[in-house]
């Protein structure tokens, strides 16, 4: 065995402490780096080969395509696969919305449509659904084959019908469509021949396939596809791209990479940090011995050499034990989630993890090596621990704080370097956390029921010809949400406060387009406007001087540029009653999003106009939390007696959120404990080091007098000041860039993300968890240290 | 005259059966208030287990350690730590100053340990006689190992203990050094009427105690 070999193996048995710390740390670096590429790796496979069936094979559908535009997409040599969804009907069912679609074959290749039993209707009578919708038609047990009886209404217009139908199959049972009380029924083309001839009169959406020989990763094929349709005269508004489906199909591109590149390198600093800290300190230890190796005549490199063999030495032991452990720790976890064996290997990808983690390695015995390879005989003989930092004023009064404070300002290199690494692995979960932790169920849940408990509001059309009868404004002539509908609910027990809210239904002309539609304005009070203020996008929102200008907003600020401007003339006649009421006034401002009207108006503004009919559209009942179950039964009793109204329960909405939000808090979770255990490891690593190789001192300090008490004051108070630096580091620019993702995230329209706030219950339990495991790590070292007898810790010298 | 320091079959043995050593055998000794003793032996003889049991930094196989009233082995461990920074002060062979922290606040510690203020004049005085007057902020890495052992001396006369505990602390140093600080160490303890217990295998230090107790084997052979 050469020299160099052999030393570098005496010095990792010499060093026992130092060895395995270093061992752990690689051994904990390789886990969770192969936890991490191994389980995207896993996770992306089963995602890719489900995502056909998740997503759709179309690489997106064109809403409403006009005739010509859909000769001139069959003629481009570049889409194929054109399949149609078309809307044939609205089911009519109190309390559901319910519509019923026709889609051609291609279309249910496309997207992998598949009924859970029976097959997709080819008669013009066949019907498929799922069962909860038969049950709500009052079909208590439907099967395959059975005839059921519904009101439609084809395109949504027009006479209802009552048709009878054969059911063709079932689709699978969702609980959001339960709790949302919203279905999708599907009916043959035949059905669309015989009931909705003209083509041009169809509300269609267009599912396609794009070629790709050039081999265009997700992010240019979308952009390649923007650009073919605009060329087309499709607007961008009609096109959307089945985005899941062509980053798990294709290269995804660096804009998805860059975030687990950004993971990664994260992983290689941190682990190299907390590697180099260990070998750094283990060269300060033994730079005597060093000085003595090279006065007997070894050479720098040779110094080198011994380090680097130790390393690898130590990585040939602690990266195939990492894989392994962190393969088994997958295989577990992915049983537990699906109990199934997944296989998760891959040997490109563990060559990628080797390669990983003796890149880290590497990195952080550099300077080692320098420091090692440049020490002069002489000097490293007489070598005293380089003190860095300034030295902190001297006090006439000795402590255990300032024993303390004393340790950590003289070292003052590693311990900034220890804050920095603990505090870098865990920005990423302060981060995360003000993304998950701003997922707010509740408020979401309000935008759709801003008060109370319930909402039941007139279940009205907008000029629906056929059936004026259903219309908003001839519903409001029958005072259905009246002064006596209100005494009712009032004497509902349990009910405590009722709001109403005012919707016009209005005859509006743009100047700017020169069309004229029927659509409805919202009446709001101040203290309404103001709620409505959060989601504002542009203008001026604000009551006052919107009620001064006799202002309008404008509710769904996506479609503001293809109707107004800020500024432009807002016209229409409003229905009230027999009579119509001309109103004009600037388009002031815009908002996000609302639930009951494109536009609004203030009710000061509504005043002005003179309206005689009681436009209450919308009633909010609050009541008391144990009266919630009795009240809602009345409720519920009360729409089922009265035609045109709709009953909103505040729970109901809330759940169905809470299910969609859930899965996106849990994905983000999981991630924040795999940080959050990198984290620990640092601190660990960090901990035990600094420990270890200070026994002698704590021998010291108690052979004069320093109790067990006092030992682990010190302990927990190092272990603090630890944990309130790598605090600091990891809040300040975690919240900023948390800020900056939530804002993001908000931006791309992320379920239930609002107005933020700081998530103080996630930070406070990630405090708490630094806290708690710094100070259980402190007791067990100190508990671990106390275990040698004082005398052979005075004697330790490692 | 009342012994201070009091051992009773104080015994220590390492390892079981025929690795048995027994690293103090019996040892019985009683040293007096204001001696100055050395205790002599070869390499391995059992001279700093001996020291510290005295200083209760060891705990015995059998028998007992009574220092002044107090049996230090029924202590418990907060009472010992209490016990040794008050009535013991250590002096070791490779100095052991704490390297965080300067010259004066190394002095200082036992008493900052007790959180009791020290006594200004007596810290004066000390920090005199051992002319350390220059030294008192220098960081202990700046100084000679003879400094560096005064600075010891300082800290275990600082609280004015009753007994000095002194393993080899000429040791490391040469031998002008050595003698200048046993000269500080002798009349330090005169001045300030205090015990003192000194490990050495130097014959020529070891004359200059009041009285040599020779270990060999773990026993006390005279």
């Amino acid at each position: 065995m050469k020299l160099t070999r052999k030393l570098a193996i005496s010095g990792i048995k010499a060093q026992k402490t130092r060895s395995v710390l270093t061992a752990a740390a690689i051994f904990f670096t390789t886990v969770l780096i192969t936890v991490i590429s191994f389980g995207c790796r896993a996770i992306l496979q089963e995602q890719k080969s489900n995502a056909a069936e998740m997503y759709g094979e179309q690489f997106g559908t064109i809403a409403a395509p006009t005739r010509q535009q859909k000769e001139d997409l069959k003629l481009h040599a570049r889409f194929y696969n054109l399949g149609t969804k078309t809307y044939a009907a609205n089911v009519i069912l109190k309390g559901y919305d319910v519509n019923a679609y026709a889609m051609d074959a291609t279309m249910q290749m496309l997207s992998h449509f598949r009924p859970e039993s029976g097959t997709y209707p080819e008669k013009e009578n066949e019907i498929l659904a799922q069962r909860e919708f038969f049950k709500a038609q009052g079909y208590e047990n439907p099967g395959v084959g059975d005839a059921v009886t519904l009101t439609i209404r084809i395109n949504g217009a027009g006479e209802q019908l009552q048709k009878e139908f054969v059911i063709s199959g079932f689709l699978s049972s969702s609980k959001s469509n339960d709790l949302a009380k919203q279905y999708s029924v599907y009916v043959s083309l035949p059905f669309l021949d015989a009931y909705l001839k003209d083509e041009e009169a169809r509300a269609a959406s267009l599912g396609f396939q794009v070629s790709n020989e050039t081999n265009l990763n997700a992010e240019e094929l979308k952009k390649d596809i923007l650009q073919m349709t605009a060329a087309l005269g499709i607007k961008e508004k009609q096109v959307s791209i089945n985005t899941p489906y062509l980053m798990l199909a294709f290269d995804p591109g660096m804009e998805i990479l860059l975030p687990a590149l950004c993971i990664l390198l994260t992983i290689l600093i941190v682990s190299s940090l907390v590697i180099y800290n260990i070998f750094h300190v283990a060269i300060i230890q033994r730079i005597r011995e060093y000085g003595r190796l090279k006065a007997l005549g070894a050479d720098r490199r040779q110094l080198r050499q011994i380090l680097l063999t130790e390393a690898l030495a130590l990585s040939a032991v602690s990266i195939p034990s990492g894989i392994l452990s962190g393969v088994l720790i997958l295989k577990a976890a992915f049983y537990a989630l699906s109990q199934k064996n997944s296989s998760v290997f891959s040997l490109p990808l563990a060559v990628f993890v080797v390669f990983f983690t003796l890149l880290s390695v590497l990195l952080s015995i550099r300077k080692p090596m320098k420091t090692a390879a440049k020490i002069s005989p002489v000097e490293a003989i007489r070598y005293e621990d380089k003190k860095s930092g300034r030295r902190r004023k001297a006090k006439n009064r000795i402590t255990v704080f300032s024993l303390t404070m004393s340790n950590l300002a003289l070292h003052k290199k590693r311990t900034l370097t220890t804050i920095f690494t603990m505090g870098l692995s865990c920005v990423l979960f302060v981060v995360i956390a003000n993304v998950a932790g701003n997922m707010d169920a509740d408020r979401q849940a309000r935008e759709n029921l801003e008060y109370g408990r319930f909402r039941i509001e007139i279940d009205g059309a907008l000029n629906d010809q056929t059936y004026p009868e259903h219309n908003l404004y001839e519903i409001q002539k029958t005072k259905i949400l009246g002064s006596d509908f209100i005494r009712r609910v009032r004497s509902i027990p349990g009910v405590t406060d009722i709001r109403t809210r005012k919707i016009a239904e209005a005859y509006i002309t743009n100047p700017n387009t020169g069309k004229s539609a029927y659509d409805a304005i919202a009446i709001v009070n101040e203290e309404e406007f103001n709620w409505l203020k959060k989601n504002a996008e542009r203008g001026v929102v604000d009551y006052d001087n919107t009620a001064a200008q006799n202002g309008v907003l404008y509710m769904w600020d996506h479609f503001l540029d293809e109707e107004y401007r800020i500024g432009d003339t807002f016209q229409c006649e409003i229905l009230d009653g027999d009579r119509r009421v001309p109103f004009q006034g600037p388009i002031l401002g815009s908002c996000g999003h609302s639930n009951d009207a494109v536009y609004t108006m203030t009710e000061a503004t509504f005043q002005s106009l003179g309206i005689q009919e009681d436009m209450t559209s919308i009633v909010f009942i609050d009541c008391e939390k144990d009266a919630e179950a009795s009240v809602k039964a009345a409720l519920t009793d009360l729409e089922a007696s009265m035609e045109h109204l709709s009953l909103t329960c505040y729970d109901d909405t809330l759940a169905l959120i809470d299910l969609q939000i859930r899965f996106t808090k849990n994905a983000c979770y999981t991630f924040l404990i795999i940080l959050a255990a990198i984290g620990f490891m640092n601190m660990a690593n960090t901990m035990i080091t600094n420990i270890v190789t200070r026994k002698r001192e704590f021998g010291i300090l108690q052979a004069l007098g320093m109790s067990n008490r006092q030992f682990n004051c010190m302990l927990q108070l190092e272990g603090l000041l630890f944990t309130a630096g790598t605090l600091f580091i990891s809040l300040l620019p975690g919240n900023l860039l948390g800020y900056a993702a939530f804002c993001f995230c908000k931006k791309e329209g992320f379920i239930g993300l609002f107005s933020y706030r700081l998530p103080v219950f996630e930070l406070l339990c990630f405090t708490f968890a630094i806290i708690g495991l710094q100070a259980a790590l402190a007791f067990l070292l100190s508990r671990n240290v106390k275990k040698e007898a004082l005398v052979d810790r005075i004697r330790y010298h490692e | 005259m009342q012994a201070i320091v009091q051992t009773n079959d104080l015994c220590k043995y390492y390892g079981t059966g025929e690795n048995m050593v027994k690293a103090a055998d019996h040892i019985n000794i009683a040293i007096e208030k204001g001696e100055f003793v050395a205790i002599a032996g070869k390499s391995g003889s059992g001279k700093s287990t001996l020291l510290h049991l005295l200083g209760g930094l060891d705990h015995p196989t059998g028998g007992t350690v009574r220092i002044g009233q107090t049996s230090i082995f029924s202590l418990k461990e907060a009472e010992l730590a209490a016990f040794r920074r008050r009535k013991i002060g250590f002096i070791f062979q490779s100095y052991n100053l704490i390297s965080s922290i300067d010259v004066l606040e190394n002095i200082l510690l036992p008493i900052g340990l007790d959180g009791k203020k020290a006594d200004a004049a007596f810290l004066e005085d000390i920090i005199e006689s051992l002319s350390l007057k220059d030294r008192t902020h220098s960081m202990p890495n700046t100084l000679s190992g003879g400094q560096q052992q005064r600075v010891a001396i300082a800290r275990a006369l600082a609280a004015k203990p009753d007994i000095l505990l002194a393993d080899e602390p000429t040791g490391n140093l040469d031998t002008k050094t050595g003698m200048e600080v046993m000269h500080l160490l002798k009349t330090s303890i005169r001045k300030y009427g205090q015990t003192l217990v000194m490990i050495t295998h130097d014959e020529e230090l070891a004359q200059m105690a009041d009285r040599v107790l020779l270990i060999e084997d773990g026993r006390v052979v005279s």
